[in-house]
């Protein structure tokens, strides 16, 4: 187990490493000066001849490569060239709004098509598990700027039940310390939280919802797919055989050994929710990522982009790192398959 | 006399058509294939079949509903949008852009994709494992993100989503043809052929080819989906497709201001989208199901 | 299944109490009072800028003028400054301030002192006075002042007691009170610019606020909000609500909508036709007959657009009638002139411009434009006063130009980079507007279209004239209204047959709020005050 984790640890510093070499070329291919797109000062400003020092603007290449690492890990990142506000407070808030929602998204993902997938491989071709189906085919086909729109004009304008833009409402006078809006009600003094958390919450319920309808609907299909594989299997058959009734060998075999499958693919559903984020805060005005992303790249703030890019692909990296390990942790037949052969 | 009787057999069908005669079987994929083929028809033939010029405006007709309605006008069928342009030739010209872009985009990936991807394949040479195993990471950032951070570089612009685009679904080629190459390597029929002493070219176009072709077009499935999802979602955010270009995405996103006075002008693009990828994602569902049974036997 | 699915919307409205119809709104919302305005603040210094955005965020809430125009009253009344009176033959003023005006108590300022004559002296220098500590900070640049030539025409500010100061004149100026009632003639504290010159932090004055207005500025988060407290020792009666937010939407569609489920108080240039067709009982609908005008620029510093000839082909191309009607639903009036019809010195067309492709078409072949000529047309990102979709108006004008072999590109930005770009003159052409500052037609010329408006970059044409020029500069010298009106038709004259810029609509002004929410005002002149808003609840 340890060789494992070391291996995967190697693979996922090297993969940051190359990303951070990415990065720093990025400041060549963006427009400008180089020393601005890296820190956001502005040539003609009197702090520029400073950074030029700082980030070694007259060395070759290797050695400001160091600096602009250097700068990296002290999380000197520099400053929007839009807001002049340090990039790394900015960039750390945002990851933290962003985090907050992705994570409740695939925990209601989870929560909706793991039981439904399994439910309809119980009923495997009948009249219930084809509903469950083309639910959800439809439900990743839709396109999630369309499911947003859809959803607000039902809940929001309509019914009146939820609002549609932020994380709260403002009169709260809750301070973005952290970003996560309930961690920042936690830390805040506010005479009023509990009607400040009722007030978050109906602020994520659309975002959540439409964050996590693609995803449910992809673990369903897996789940599903896996699980009526998995029962064709003879230790499945061999338990059948011993009178065990349909549900209970669903639930009690087969899934389990589902799961393995579908944790598999959890890194990939985790990606594509990260890059729907950027749809979906952008459509409620999250203060995530996702929208700070899109603001830089329509008013062109390399030292945003920059680092919204990093947080992003240094995510999905991580997050695979994570999922490889507890499924290394969890499945030693993963831990095999990688040495079995080698 | 003719030599073909000779040594008379039984023409075995090739995998794909193996393949195709499962697919054909299921009612909903042949829905699904005949739309998006009269799709592509209508979307070729889009220029003629659009009764009006799609960016004309019409000043005496500003958001009339579809003509199926008490308001409506049988000269608009779909109704118009709020500059008074013809809803139906927008949704038509807009399949240009929304459906057959898209289509070509993932046809050039994918020569592209599967060609570096049968290279990567045979090439069993050690130093790329490390690659490869960097490679795997590269493919956990959806393709969506990678465009993103194309057309950061580059700029918004419909030419640059193109671009990006058609870069982000490559990976996937490559990534999906290495390894059905790698697993059809190791199989017997593929070890009998190379002691015959065929070259890796031979192999590679006659022998794998001919097996790995249903799991290409799967893929190829899969990534027209993410392409229609991908040019659609980078023109909602105005990073693709500029006005007037009647594209869906972009339609959808500068119908939303008008949403209570014309909600055709919304659901309309956005049904077409809808439609169209479940078309594709069914098509692509039945295939997968159709390899596996295949496979079983 | 079914349980689950007969619960949710139970379980949907147990979450969204805080946020339902009904009037109970939770306390911290009662005391306070959200305004969805349009686009981000520039800075918080009125002085600085011209957008509206930036002094409908700043202006009235934070800072107070020595005089007050009251558009009821058609008159000037006292403010910071108890009575005024021109002396000299009007090349002096001399104005009595208040002794009982405290500036902003907040976290990171307490004043030690009550308003007196070195802050009044200290403001006006800041624009004024180019040796001034604080005149370069921020960049130097007093746009309102100088393209009013405000800047010109002081010669300078004296102290005459604590409480009693003199502004010397060069010459009588029939617009000067005019000019300073309006919302860029705001008064700072010096003692705060002092405390922040020794911290070496001179460029916060603009970036965290003190004056003495009705409300304390506490929180600013780029593209979300910002956050104002009441002033408790306001030297007048002040406002009801303990906070005022800005909650910044840059999307009209949205702002609708939030006002629809609660989540904005106000808002302001509301899509009336949509908002009627909502029929929401309880969201009001104010309107107000408003100064401003809508207008295309062209950048006559580039070519070909420094031919008058392209210009007026152009104007020609151009079916303005129609983009009324689509883009106005019927509160606009096409505009003749720059100045609205309801102005005294209005002069009507002597060329109208008559929608005539052919006549265009004529009129760029002579000019030796070909057909596929390309150009772009920058629209501005926010609705304002006088333009509620400038892109929509853009892809308006987009297929009109098309029809006479002109492609175009529609440029746009979000706000404050927009207006950056524009003063740097990267447009061809540019839909953008005015909003007038006071009642002096004057306020229409000189900032848009003088030599010195080239300079500060609100000239959006680029355009200098000097016999232009001239006639403006005559016709502020004098206070005869005859004189004067002969003066500003032979400019609206001389601008019709330039046409650097084409006059597109003079429009209502709008804004909707929920129906408990009392004294939000809409004075003609500038922008919004919230200094006596309140919230009506019923009990």
């Amino acid at each position: 187990m340890t060789r494992f984790i070391i291996n995967r640890l190697l693979y996922f510093v090297l993969a940051l490493w190359l990303l951070t070499v990415f990065s720093f070329f990025l400041n060549w291919l963006f427009p400008g000066d180089v020393i601005t797109n890296m820190s956001g000062i502005r040539v003609a400003t009197e702090a520029y001849g400073e950074e030029f020092a700082l980030r070694g603007g007259d060395t070759n290449l290797f050695v400001q490569y160091a600096y602009y690492l250097q700068n990296l890990i002290n999380l000197n990142w520099g400053y929007s060239l839009v807001t002049q506000q340090p990039v790394w407070l900015e960039g750390s808030r945002t990851f933290m709004a962003t985090a907050e929602i992705l994570l409740l998204a695939l925990l209601l993902a989870l929560l909706i098509g793991v039981p439904l997938g399994a439910l309809s491989a119980a009923w495997y071709k009948a009249p219930l598990d084809k509903t469950i189906v083309s639910f959800a085919v439809g439900g990743y086909s839709i396109p999630v700027f369309w499911l947003a729109q859809l959803l607000i004009l039902f809940f929001a304008v309509n019914l009146r039940w939820l609002p549609i833009t932020g994380q709260i409402d403002p009169l709260y006078l809750i301070e973005p310390q952290t970003g996560s809006v309930l961690l920042d009600i936690a830390l805040s003094d506010s005479a009023y939280k509990a009607s400040a958390y009722q007030n978050a919450l109906a602020h994520m319920v659309l975002p959540i919802v439409v964050l996590a309808s693609l995803p449910a609907m992809l673990l369903l299909r897996m789940m599903r797919n896996t699980t009526v594989e998995i029962m064709q299997q003879p230790y499945i058959k061999a338990v059948r055989a011993r009178g065990l009734p349909p549900y209970r060998v669903v639930m009690q075999h087969a899934v389990p050994n589902a799961m393995q499958g579908i944790l598999q693919q959890l890194t990939f559903i985790f990606g594509l929710m990260l890059a729907n984020a950027v749809i979906v805060e952008s459509i409620f005005n999250w203060p995530g990522i996702g929208s700070w992303l899109l603001k830089a790249i329509l008013d062109r703030d390399y030292p945003v982009i920059q680092a919204a890019l990093l947080l992003l692909v240094a995510t999905t990296l991580f997050a695979n790192f994570l999922f490889e390990i507890y499924r290394g942790w969890r499945f030693p037949i993963v831990r095999e398959e990688r040495y079995g052969s080698a | 006399m003719a030599q073909h009787d000779l040594y008379y057999q039984d023409r075995n069908p090739s995998p794909l058509q193996l393949v195709w005669y499962s697919f054909r079987e299921r009612t909903a994929a042949m829905i699904a294939l005949w739309f998006l083929i009269i799709l592509l028809v209508v979307t070729l033939a889009s220029y003629l079949l659009a009764p009006y010029d799609p960016v004309q405006q019409f000043s005496d007709a500003l958001s009339l509903p579809p003509s199926w309605t008490a308001d409506g006008n049988m000269a608009f069928l779909f109704g118009t949008d709020d500059l008074g342009r013809d809803m139906l030739s927008r949704l038509l010209i807009g399949a240009a852009y929304s459906f057959a872009l898209p289509l070509v985009i993932v046809i050039v990936a994918s020569s592209f994709g599967i060609f570096t991807g049968a290279i990567a394949g045979i090439d069993r040479n050690a130093k790329y494992r490390l690659f490869g195993q960097v490679f795997d990471r590269v493919l956990t950032i959806p393709s969506f993100l990678l465009a993103l951070v194309i057309i950061a570089i580059l700029g918004p612009g419909l030419g640059n989503a193109i671009i990006a685009i058609t870069l982000s679904l490559i990976p996937q080629f490559v990534y999906v043809t290495r390894n059905a190459v790698q697993s059809e390597w190791k199989k017997d029929y593929v070890t009998a052929s190379r002691l015959n002493g065929c070259s890796d070219t031979y192999l590679m176009y006659r022998v794998i080819f001919p097996n790995i072709t249903p799991a290409m077009v799967m893929q190829f499935t899969v990534a027209l989906s993410v392409a229609i999802m991908d040019i659609a979602a980078l023109s909602f955010l105005g990073l693709g497709v500029q006005a007037p270009t009647p594209e869906w995405g972009s339609m959808l996103a500068r119908s939303l201001d008008e949403v209570y006075l014309s909600p055709w002008s919304m659901v309309l693009p956005g049904l077409a989208l809808f439609i169209t990828i479940t078309a594709i994602n069914i098509v692509g569902d039945s295939l997968r199901r159709a390899i596996k049974q295949r496979m079983d036997g | 299944m079914i349980n689950l699915r007969a619960s949710l919307p139970i379980l949907l409205s147990l979450i969204s109490i805080g946020c339902s119809s009904e009037r109970e709104l939770p306390e911290p919302l009662q005391k306070g009072l959200v305004y969805c305005s349009e686009g981000n603040p520039e800075g918080f210094n009125p002085q600085r800028i011209t957008s509206g955005t930036t002094v409908d965020a700043t202006a009235a809430q934070l800072y107070d003028r020595l005089i007050d125009y009251d558009a009821s009253e058609q008159a000037f009344v006292p403010a910071l400054a108890t009575e005024w009176q021109a002396l000299d033959d009007g090349t002096r003023y001399r104005f009595k301030l208040r002794d009982d005006v405290a500036f902003h108590t907040t976290n990171f300022f307490t004043p030690s002192r009550n308003l007196n004559a070195d802050d009044v002296i200290f403001s006006f220098n800041r624009w004024l006075d180019s040796t001034a500590l604080y005149h370069p900070v921020g960049g130097g640049s007093y746009p309102f002042f100088t393209a009013t030539g405000l800047d010109r025409l002081i010669n300078r500010v004296v102290k005459v007691g604590p409480h009693t100061i003199d502004i010397v004149l060069n010459n009588a100026d029939s617009s000067f009170l005019a000019n300073l009632a309006t919302d860029f003639a705001v008064i700072l504290s010096a003692e705060y610019a002092h405390k922040l010159d020794i911290a070496n932090q001179p460029e916060l004055i603009d970036q965290q606020p003190i004056g003495t207005g009705p409300f304390r500025f506490e929180a600013y988060r780029k593209d979300y909000y910002i956050r104002y407290s009441r002033n408790p020792d306001y030297w007048r009666e002040g406002p009801d609500i303990e906070h005022l937010v800005y909650s910044i939407t840059p999307n009209a569609n949205k702002r609708m909508l939030k006002l629809v489920t609660g989540e904005c108080d106000v808002i302001p240039y509301p899509l009336v036709s949509k908002l009627r067709s909502l029929n929401q009982a309880q969201i009001e609908v104010k309107s107000e007959v408003s100064p401003n005008v809508s207008f295309w620029a062209f950048n006559t510093q580039k070519k070909p657009f420094d031919n008058p000839q392209v210009r007026q082909a152009l104007s020609y191309a151009i079916n303005r009638r129609a983009i009324i009607d689509a883009i106005y639903y019927g509160s606009a009036e096409q505009a003749e002139s720059v100045l609205p019809p309801t102005s005294w010195a209005f002069r009507e067309a002597q060329i109208n411009y008559q929608y005539d492709p052919e006549k265009a078409r004529a009129l760029l072949d002579e000019a030796g434009i070909t057909a596929g000529f390309e150009m772009t047309i920058w629209a501005m990102p926010v609705q304002r006063v006088y333009n509620p979709n400038a892109r929509r108006m853009a892809e308006l004008m987009q297929s009109d130009l098309a029809q006479v072999g002109i492609n175009v590109r529609i440029v746009s930005y979000e706000w404050n980079s927009f207006r950056r770009r524009l003063s740097r003159g990267e447009h061809d052409t540019a839909l953008i507007g005015w909003y007038a500052d006071n009642a002096d037609p004057d306020n229409f010329f000189r900032p848009l279209l003088s030599c010195a408006a080239v300079a500060t970059g609100s000239n959006r044409a680029n355009w200098c004239h000097p016999g232009f020029d001239q006639i403006l500069l005559q016709a502020i010298a004098t206070t005869d209204t005859a004189e004067r009106r002969q003066l500003y038709r032979s400019a609206q004259d001389l601008l019709n047959q330039q046409v650097p810029l084409l006059p597109i609509a003079h429009s209502m002004r709008y804004q909707a709020q929920q129906d408990f929410v009392t004294g939000v005002e809409l004075p003609p002149y500038g922008g919004i005050s919230f200094r006596r808003a309140g919230k009506e609840l019923a009990q």
